[in-house]
């Protein structure tokens, strides 16, 4: 690292302690994701390195408990159900949450702050508790147990993560443009598809990817609302955790850790996109 | 409605091919930004609502384009009401101050959106927007995005996508406030002559008065939501109904001073400093009362031989070299400061600081008005 002259001992010292302090944040974070790649990978059925993969013994790897994952039908039917319920949720979510930003975001709206304060608090009240509070209340109209009743739970919790996102977009956005397309004679739901919809885009796409992740991993709403029907991906790894002790959850683990990644640069890519639209610049 | 009122509104639709009755406006029911519009708009015409920002002129636009309700009166366009019609009926073109283009849509997308959604057919849709960007001169930009344009160029696609649909009625609001200087006046001439050449009728806000003088047929001032006068730029200028548009319109230098005598549409008036003068009389209150006396810098003089009707006696302070005039500041004994421009001419005369001189002014020079603040 090159320094200023004008730095003191201590300012170079306290410079790279700095330096060594985010590096170790980072490790910390990242390790326990990363360690589990190679081990997906362990011929033995153990969770931890054989001595044959610290030596990078090519018989020591295997992918058979990625063929494993395929083969059970048990961990197939929670990647069918993680997709199902994560896209009817997502759906569901990015409607509803699309539209209560554009509502809230419209000056005439009464009570702006209660009413975003009620619709994010999915996302702010401790999980435990609106699970709980689903459970009973989703058990009094019969829809514990049902793929209806985790789809709208996880409707639920995604909707504020669309809020959030369309609602940044649309801070940004010009309202002459709206009148400019009524004057023009476009009717309100023809301005709404035509113009308000292509340019908050990004902020509805990235809140319905927050939407689903947010499903796709969820655990606890399900383990209070699911029947063995319904099972996903992280219910099965939690009692693969501990009913089969086996690598297989490894190479779930790798897979949702490829599959977030992908959605997570999906979102990165639709916000810089976002902003070079609103600059101009396209 | 009866025969004689539909002959009525039919009668004289040209001359009051857009009508403001009684208009009112307040966004709060307790403040009226708008009290009591009164307008009459021929057909072809290119009028201005000018005045400080806040008096209610970008409000009157919005209530003719429907994005804003009348509190109470009426609007009626070729005699019929257009309150209770919906934005994207009315057929109105509008302009706004920062161009309102879409810019997830190339210039020929924006300009074919009003034909669109009208569903004409795609063919008639290309021939239209081609003649519509050679219009504004813009015929290779078609496929660029609103984001690549120069402020100059996207507000002449604005203007483009406000006329392609061929309203009878063009709305603009202060469209030319976001550009600088050259570029606004080039762009005045363009609007002009799109507006002789189609013959639209044109509403057109703007807090800037030379803007409203140069380009309109018709000016109404406003000022704090009513109109104070509405007249052409010539009338607005040199009869000024009253103090509040002789000082908006224009410089002028004002003398408070006391109502003498009134006959003859003249009003002699004393000044401040005592000496007495006689001009014009516009609406002067009664004799006795308080006034001010109005006078054109250019209509102001520094006597040198011979001197006119009226003269009063100032000390020179400084002067201002423009290039092609030069300002001179003189004060009264009281304090008033006046000004007088001169054109940069040999006989612009050299004065000194502090020199006592006399400044004179015809009877027709100045104009006795109300005394307002």
């Amino acid at each position: 690292m090159k320094f200023p002259k004008y730095f003191s001992i201590w300012q170079k010292i306290g410079m790279h302690g700095l330096r060594l302090t985010a590096w170790a944040v980072l490790a910390f974070l990242m390790i326990p994701i990363l360690v589990i790649i190679p081990l997906s990978f362990n011929a033995e059925p153990y969770f931890t390195f054989t001595e044959g993969m610290l030596t990078f013994d090519p018989d020591a790897y295997s992918l058979k408990w990625y063929a494993e994952i395929f083969n059970d039908d048990k961990w197939m039917l929670a990647i069918k159900n993680s997709f199902f319920i994560g896209a009817c949720a997502t759906l569901i979510a990015t409607v509803l949450g699309t539209f209560a930003a554009i509502g809230l975001s419209n000056p005439v709206m009464p009570f702006q702050r209660a009413i975003m304060a009620m619709l994010l608090s999915p996302m702010i009240v401790p999980l435990i508790i609106t699970a709980a509070g689903m459970y009973f209340f989703y058990t009094q109209l019969g829809l514990s147990g049902s793929y209806l009743g985790v789809i709208i739970a996880h409707a639920a919790l995604g909707t504020p993560f669309v809020i959030i996102t369309v609602n940044a977009s649309l801070s940004g956005f010009d309202y002459s443009l709206m009148r400019a397309s009524l004057g023009l004679g476009a009717p309100p739901v023809y301005t709404f598809f035509n113009v308000i919809m292509p340019l908050i885009r990004p902020g509805v796409i990235s809140g319905a990817l927050f939407a689903f992740v947010t499903s796709f991993d969820e655990v606890v709403v399900i383990l209070f609302l699911a029947g063995p029907e319904q099972r996903t991906i992280p219910r099965q790894m939690f009692s693969g955790l501990r009913e089969q002790i086996n690598p297989t959850i490894l190479a779930v683990a790798v897979l949702l850790v490829v599959i977030s990644g992908l959605l997570l640069l999906t979102i990165e890519y639709l916000r810089a996109r976002g902003e070079r639209i609103r600059s101009g610049e396209i | 409605m009866t025969d004689t009122s539909i002959a009525d509104s039919s009668h004289g639709t040209n001359d009051q091919y857009v009508r403001f009755v009684n208009v009112k406006k307040s966004y709060d029911q307790r403040i009226l930004v708008v009290k009591d519009f009164n307008l009459d708009i021929k057909k072809g015409e290119f009028v201005t609502l000018l005045g400080p920002s806040g008096s209610g002129k970008t409000t009157c636009l919005m209530m003719l384009a429907g994005f804003e309700d009348v509190t109470s009166g009426s609007i009626l366009v070729n005699g019929e009401p257009v309150t209770d019609i919906a934005p994207y009926h009315r057929n109105i073109g509008m302009v706004f101050q920062h161009y309102a283009l879409f810019p997830h849509m190339t210039i020929a997308e924006n300009l074919a959106y009003p034909l669109k959604v009208r569903k004409i057919s795609a063919s008639e849709v290309e021939r239209r927007v081609k003649e519509s960007l050679a219009l504004v001169e813009l015929n290779d930009f078609a496929k660029r995005y609103p984001g690549q344009l120069s402020g100059g160029q996207k507000q002449r696609v604005a203007l483009a996508r406000s006329l392609i649909f061929e309203p009878s009625i063009v709305l603009m609001d202060e469209p030319l406030g976001a550009l600088d200087k050259n570029l606004r006046e080039q762009m005045q001439f363009e609007i002009k002559r799109l507006h002789e050449d189609l013959g639209f009728t044109a509403i057109y806000v703007t807090h800037d008065q030379t803007e409203a003088l140069t380009m309109s047929d018709r000016v109404a001032v406003f000022n704090d939501g009513i109109v104070e006068q509405c007249a052409a730029p010539e009338v607005l200028y040199e009869q000024p109904a009253n103090s509040f548009v002789a000082n908006f319109i224009g410089e002028n230098n004002r003398i408070p001073g006391t109502v003498k005598r009134i006959e003859n549409g003249l009003a002699q008036v004393e000044l401040i400093d005592g000496t007495l003068a006689t001009t014009g009389n516009k609406n002067c209150p009664a004799e006795g009362a308080p006034c001010t006396l109005t006078i054109r810098p250019e209509n102001l003089f520094i006597a040198s031989k011979h001197s006119m009707e009226n003269s009063i006696q100032a000390s020179f302070m400084t002067r201002l070299y423009v290039g092609d005039s030069i300002r001179y500041f003189f004060k009264l004994s009281s304090g008033t400061e006046l000004m007088v421009k001169t054109l940069n001419d040999q006989h612009a005369p050299v004065l000194e600081r502090g020199a006592m001189t006399q400044l004179t002014w015809s009877t027709t020079g100045g104009l006795a008005l109300d005394r307002s603040e």
